[in-house]
């Protein structure tokens, strides 16, 4: 059977959407592997947390009681009787450490995927395409196709794990920012602070700020659907006789 | 080479045990203005170890200080009357007792096993000594397989300002 000219070029621009659609699932692959570095990195913060707030107890048990737990931070040294007391400074910075250490450990877990999703390189078949429709074809051929749809299931996954985890990070730090401007105008007004109605407008700040890139992300999603359907027909297609079961054509 | 996966279960299993013996550590705080004759009473069960503040400054009437007069649990007695400095000190309760036992009561100092260091201020009780006996006579029985409830009640005559702090750790 022959094939024409316009149809090599409309294979070889699908082949290339998907090659180029694919470099992008590698990406998200790599990205759902490093997850698991992502939540070790987090998990150390909070061990190194504790483990501060663990020595701040021992200490006061070793030294007798020097002092107690008179705020609502742990950290912050104060007693009634009087004695030493921190600078303001360092109580400050002591408060903040709750939040200041999980933070820090989300932003260098942030960092480290970063950088190493930019060492994940993509457009080796790049060359394969420049030799027309045989090198579309000998990709074609080589590609695993149970795997590639295992990868876009798990990259799948990956894009809504992210989006999670961006909204949680970005949540605690707008938290932290509006936590000093938050108490400043509620004690002009002489009353309470209501952690839940700061966390709620955190909140809503963070899908305001964020919205286009939540949406990008959807679109992704959707589009990785139809990339996969592409693919699924890829994989029939592939297979059917006019292809030959070894890619070669006939031409006419 | 130890797995990610794995890694990720030994800091979950480190943060947990690190939660448990933060959990040991606890801390009080009570403060008020108090007229008449009034009470603090510190309780806590017999395993927990602590330290209390106790800060008590005299009223000021119509540019009088209030003359105040504190009753220690062993029976010692200070007065004051200075306003900025008032009274202060640091009262140091040992773990006299150890026990497998868990338990909860209820009344004028609630215990449980979550809060086994507790304080309460009692003001303008009358009869400071018939209100202490009725406190210590309800709780004396408490005591359940070498749990026992300890209360610790600091009488104060007068008109003041209190505030006391305690930090403990059950062990």
């Amino acid at each position: 059977m022959s094939r024409t000219i316009n149809e090599e070029a409309a294979v070889m621009t699908k082949v290339m959407e998907l090659m180029t659609a694919l470099d992008q699932v590698k990406k998200y692959r790599a990205f759902s592997r490093l997850l698991l570095d992502f939540a070790a990195i987090v998990l150390c913060s909070v061990v190194l947390l504790l483990a501060l707030e663990l020595t701040v107890n021992f200490f006061k048990i070793a030294s007798g009681f020097p002092c107690y737990y008179s705020t609502a931070s742990m950290f912050i040294c104060g007693s009634v009787v009087g004695g030493s007391q921190a600078s303001p400074i360092v109580q400050l910075l002591a408060g903040l450490s709750l939040f200041l250490i999980p933070a820090i450990g989300v932003l260098v877990g942030v960092f480290w995927v970063d950088r190493k999703l930019r060492s994940v390189r993509g457009g080796e078949w790049r060359e394969a395409m420049k030799e027309g429709f045989p090198g579309a074809l000998r990709l074609l051929q080589a590609l695993d196709w149970d795997s590639v749809l295992e990868d876009m299931r798990i990259s799948k996954i990956g894009y809504a794990v992210y989006s999670v985890i961006k909204v949680l990070g970005y949540w605690l730090l707008a938290f932290i920012i509006l936590f000093f401007p938050y108490g400043f105008g509620i004690s002009l007004l002489h009353t309470g602070i209501n952690f839940y109605v700061l966390g709620l407008i955190s909140l809503i700040l963070v899908l305001v700020l964020i919205r286009r890139d939540l949406g990008r992300r959807y679109r992704q999603v959707v589009s990785l659907d139809a990339i996969t359907w592409e693919l699924r027909w890829f994989n029939s297609e592939f297979k059917r006789p006019e292809f030959g079961e070894t890619g070669t054509i006939e031409e006419h | 080479m130890i797995s990610k996966a794995w890694v990720i279960f030994i800091l979950v299993l480190i943060i947990s045990g690190q939660f448990l013996v933060l959990s040991l550590f606890h801390n009080v705080d009570d403060q008020g203005v108090i007229f008449g004759n009034s009470v603090i009473v510190i309780g806590k069960w017999n395993y927990v170890s602590a330290s209390v503040d106790l800060l008590v400054l005299p009223s000021v009437v119509n540019g009088t200080p209030s003359q105040v007069d504190i009753v220690l649990p062993n029976g010692t007695s200070f007065s004051a009357n200075n306003p900025s400095s008032g009274f202060s000190m640091r009262i140091k309760l040992p773990m006299t007792g150890f026990s497998l036992a868990n338990g909860a009561i209820s009344g004028p100092v609630p215990l449980s096993q979550d809060h086994p260091l507790n304080v309460t201020i009692a003001q303008n009780v009358g009869d400071a000594t018939t209100y202490v006996s009725s406190i210590m006579a309800s709780n004396s029985a408490t005591s359940f397989q070498g749990l026992a409830v300890e209360l610790y009640p600091i009488i104060i005559h007068g008109d003041a300002q209190v505030a006391i702090s305690g930090y403990g750790v059950a062990l």
